[in-house]
């Protein structure tokens, strides 16, 4: 199963080596970056005011002024940046007809499917890491709960690869680049928009629908809290979305 | 019967596979759905493997020999093994969402519920509805819902909540009595109870209100010359009924020397203001309740029912036989005079809780502080509320019926003067003094007993003042048993302000806004620029 590494090194080469990542790269920290330094010149603002009013008695904690909303944001941000990244992975081989080559490799469909979903996964990773400049932008002005940054970025880092094996299971199906991006973001906005039908619904649906949406998750995990239902469902997504995948892979082989 | 086998045998053949998928998902949605139904559940999953393998064991042979169709069996497995996969993680996130874990990271554990809580909502007999009047901009709206969610979790479906926007919906925030953004209303049944501010202890002890069965009754002693419980003039005590009644207790008159026994069904007696003693009778049917846990609210008016004096040290109370007088100019900003002391500190106690920064006028009190012959056995006095450093207590009662003004003299109770004070009463010799812990809620109830040294401050006239209204319903509250008997310790929550110059801010918002994505951009564009030149 050493199979995957020469595919992963392959993806990274060709991230790195277009303009394609350090585009999404700019993009993401540049709108992270605007839902981060306002909220926290905001913040600021408020400390600065309530210091002169202490009656104003407002709960001045950083972490869950600053850091949470801008977590849940980019969560938010990740379903138009995800399909950016994983559009080009199955779709391109397909069009380009390099796939008939993929699959004509001594490699199990499995490992061309880890080494990719990997490289997408490492590229998001490392783009996420230098998310981290913002909490220890507020860590040098204040104390901050790392136990509560970590579960965010352990939940950003599961939503991606949520997100990341949807996009991988729409690139599949399809060899055309724009309908693959379109497709996941389609994908993506649905799972998340799930969320908002929930409060209309009642008693058992209500559950089965906060369940199924992916916006109800990333909450807990945005507040500092760990909980297995959320990552049972972020694991069972991606797991599902990549074995869809590798059915998917395996029908060209008998479809001819 | 051969019939029957190969019947039998075909069907499992043919549809074994997709009766395991059935079985899996409704496996699946049993747990989601009947929780209750968990034997069923377990059936269904080794229904489901037995289905399976029987399935997989019979097809084997002719799955062999299709090799010939390739797509058509490809295709069907294909979409067998998908269906399997998709109940697996069906299952998968069902067990998890009856069965989770949870962990909260943050440091005052703000997002979890106390023990007391939990148990609390688990055991909800009755569903319990939440209302929160929240602008879509009133800060604390997150940390509301934030809080109602994990009651509504820990519930398991008795306790639910919605938001509302008064302003889009000004007829509901009408009907519930809606005054300031940030209410919650909290209803069961036709109990509802106004929660201001939604932290864990104040709504857990609404939930414990509302959730009660039967009001508690309070017993208003009459028949010695006490305030008039129906009388609206300005002596009259028909506000402080109202606003009993509104915080979900029912009043009564009382006449004690009619029925020389206090009635079991009383949560609390009060006792306001009599101008002539309690008989011995009366008085011993008093003590006889506050053995047992009773609960008591004495207001002793100055120059009144002296032998209230002798009877309250009995308890570790003790009456001062004077008038408390206020010279401090603050009294006047509100139109009183000397003789209402005006009290801005108090004492921590559960009745007080709420009280910090308000302000309460005793109109013409005398003074009520804990007896100094030292604490009686199982009697714990506390001095709650008391006035200025520059009040006394004026003992020249007869120079002041002459219109003399009142002058400091040694003779006189120096200030602070205490003017109300709050009794527990322990009830059996040798009961255990062991620490409180989350489950004692079993434990046998002790007496209380609040006096007052006035009975104008529950009179109409006295309760509209500042914070009157807020202390009188505290104190009913304390001794009725409710406010306070689940008292959660609030999370203490740091404050990390931030403070910034604004050199600072400004060097944050480039940083974050413009050098580090374009740092990012920069790196990308000389890379691919080598590249090209490479090449």
């Amino acid at each position: 199963m050493r199979g995957w590494l020469p595919v992963f090194k392959k993806e990274m080469r060709l991230y790195f080596g277009s303009p394609v990542a350090y585009a999404v790269a700019t993009f993401f920290l540049f709108i992270a970056a605007f839902f981060f330094a306002p909220s926290f010149i905001q913040y600021a603002d408020v400390s600065m005011r309530s210091a002169m009013q202490p009656q104003m008695g407002q709960t001045l904690n950083a972490t869950e002024n600053i850091l949470r909303p801008l977590t849940y944001n980019m969560a938010v941000v990740l379903l138009f940046f995800i399909p950016m990244l994983t559009m080009r992975l199955f779709a391109e081989e397909k069009r380009s007809g390099t796939m008939e080559l993929l699959l004509t490799y001594p490699l199990r469909d499995g490992e061309v499917l880890a080494g990719k979903f990997l490289a997408a996964l490492a590229l998001y990773a490392s783009i996420l890491a230098l998310t981290v400049s913002y909490p220890i932008t507020v860590a040098w002005f204040t104390r901050i709960e790392w136990g509560a940054v970590l579960t965010g970025y352990l939940g950003l880092l599961l939503v991606g690869a949520a997100f990341l094996s949807i996009g991988l299971f729409v690139s599949s199906t399809t060899e055309n680049q724009i309908v693959a991006g379109f497709g996941t973001f389609g994908a993506l906005l649905t799972l998340w928009l799930l969320g908002w039908f929930a409060d209309s619904a009642q008693g058992a649906l209500r559950t089965v629908i906060q369940q199924a949406a992916i916006i109800e998750h990333m909450e807990s995990f945005a507040k500092g809290v760990l909980d297995t239902k959320d990552l049972v469902y972020y694991l069972s997504v991606t797991a599902f979305a990549l074995f869809l995948t590798l059915r998917s892979l395996e029908s060209k082989r008998w479809r001819g | 019967m051969t019939f029957l086998k190969t019947f039998l045998m075909t069907l499992l053949k043919r549809w074994g596979m997709w009766g395991a998928v059935l079985c899996l998902l409704g496996a699946g949605g049993l747990a989601l759905f009947a929780s209750w139904m968990t034997r069923l559940q377990w059936a269904l999953v080794i229904a489901a493997a037995v289905l399976f393998v029987a399935a997989a064991a019979l097809n084997w042979r002719e799955g062999a020999s299709l090799l010939g169709r390739r797509g058509m069996r490809h295709g069907a497995s294909a979409a067998l093994l998908v269906l399997m996969a998709l109940g697996v993680a069906v299952l998968a996130n069902a067990v998890s969402l009856r069965y989770n874990a949870r962990w909260d990271l943050t440091e005052n554990k703000r997002h979890s519920l106390s023990r007391q809580t939990v148990k609390l909502v688990r055991g909800l007999a009755a569903p319990v509805e939440v209302i929160g009047f929240f602008r879509s901009d009133t800060p604390g709206k997150r940390t509301a819902e934030d809080l109602l969610k994990q009651y509504a979790q820990a519930s398991g479906g008795k306790f639910t909540y919605r938001m509302e926007d008064p302003d889009r919906s000004p007829g509901l925030a009408r009907r519930y009595g809606v005054e300031s953004y940030g209410t919650l209303v909290m209803q069961s049944g036709d109990k509802s109870e106004k929660v201001l501010d939604a932290d864990e202890d104040r709504l857990t002890n609404a939930l414990v209100k509302v959730s009660r069965s039967g009001k508690p009754v309070i017993y208003v002693v009459k028949g010695h010359g006490e305030r008039d419980l129906s009388s609206a003039e300005r002596a009259g005590l028909s506000q402080a009924k109202e606003q009993m009644e509104k915080a979900n207790y029912t009043v009564k008159e009382l006449e004690l020397a009619r029925q020389a026994k206090v009635p079991a069904d009383a949560a609390v007696v009060i006792v306001p203001g009599p101008k002539t003693d309690l008989l011995p009778p009366e008085l011993s049917a008093l003590d006889a309740y506050l053995a047992q846990g009773g609960r008591v609210l004495f207001m002793a008016d100055p120059l009144q029912a002296d032998g209230l004096v002798k009877y309250l040290a009995k308890y570790g109370v003790a009456l001062g036989n004077d008038i408390v007088v206020e010279p401090s100019p603050i009294g006047q900003l509100f139109g009183v005079g000397p003789e209402v002391p005006i009290v801005t500190g108090y004492e921590r106690h559960p009745i007080t809780k709420d009280m910090a920064n308000v302000m309460t006028g005793f109109p013409v009190t005398r003074s009520v502080a804990p007896a100094k012959e030292g604490p009686l056995k199982g009697i714990m006095a506390t001095a709650l509320a008391k006035t200025s450093r520059d009040s006394w207590g004026e003992t020249d009662l007869a120079g002041l019926r002459r219109g003399q003004p009142a002058r400091r003299d040694p003779a006189d109770t120096p200030g602070p003067v205490s003017v109300l004070t709050a009794v527990t009463i322990v009830p059996a010799p040798g009961a255990k003094t062991e620490p409180e812990t989350d489950d004692d809620a079993a434990k046998k109830p002790e007496g209380r007993l609040v006096v007052l040294g006035t009975s104008t401050f529950a009179s109409n006239q006295g309760l509209g003042f500042q914070g009157n209204r807020d202390l009188f319903l505290n104190i009913v509250s304390w001794l009725a048993g409710q406010e306070g008997e689940i008292a959660i310790r609030p999370k203490d929550t740091r404050q990390n302000p931030i403070f910034l110059t604004s050199a600072q801010s400004r060097t944050v918002l480039w940083l974050s806004i413009v050098i580090l994505p374009g740092a990012v951009m920069v790196c990308g564009i000389w890379l691919v620029v080598r590249r090209r030149r490479i090449k």
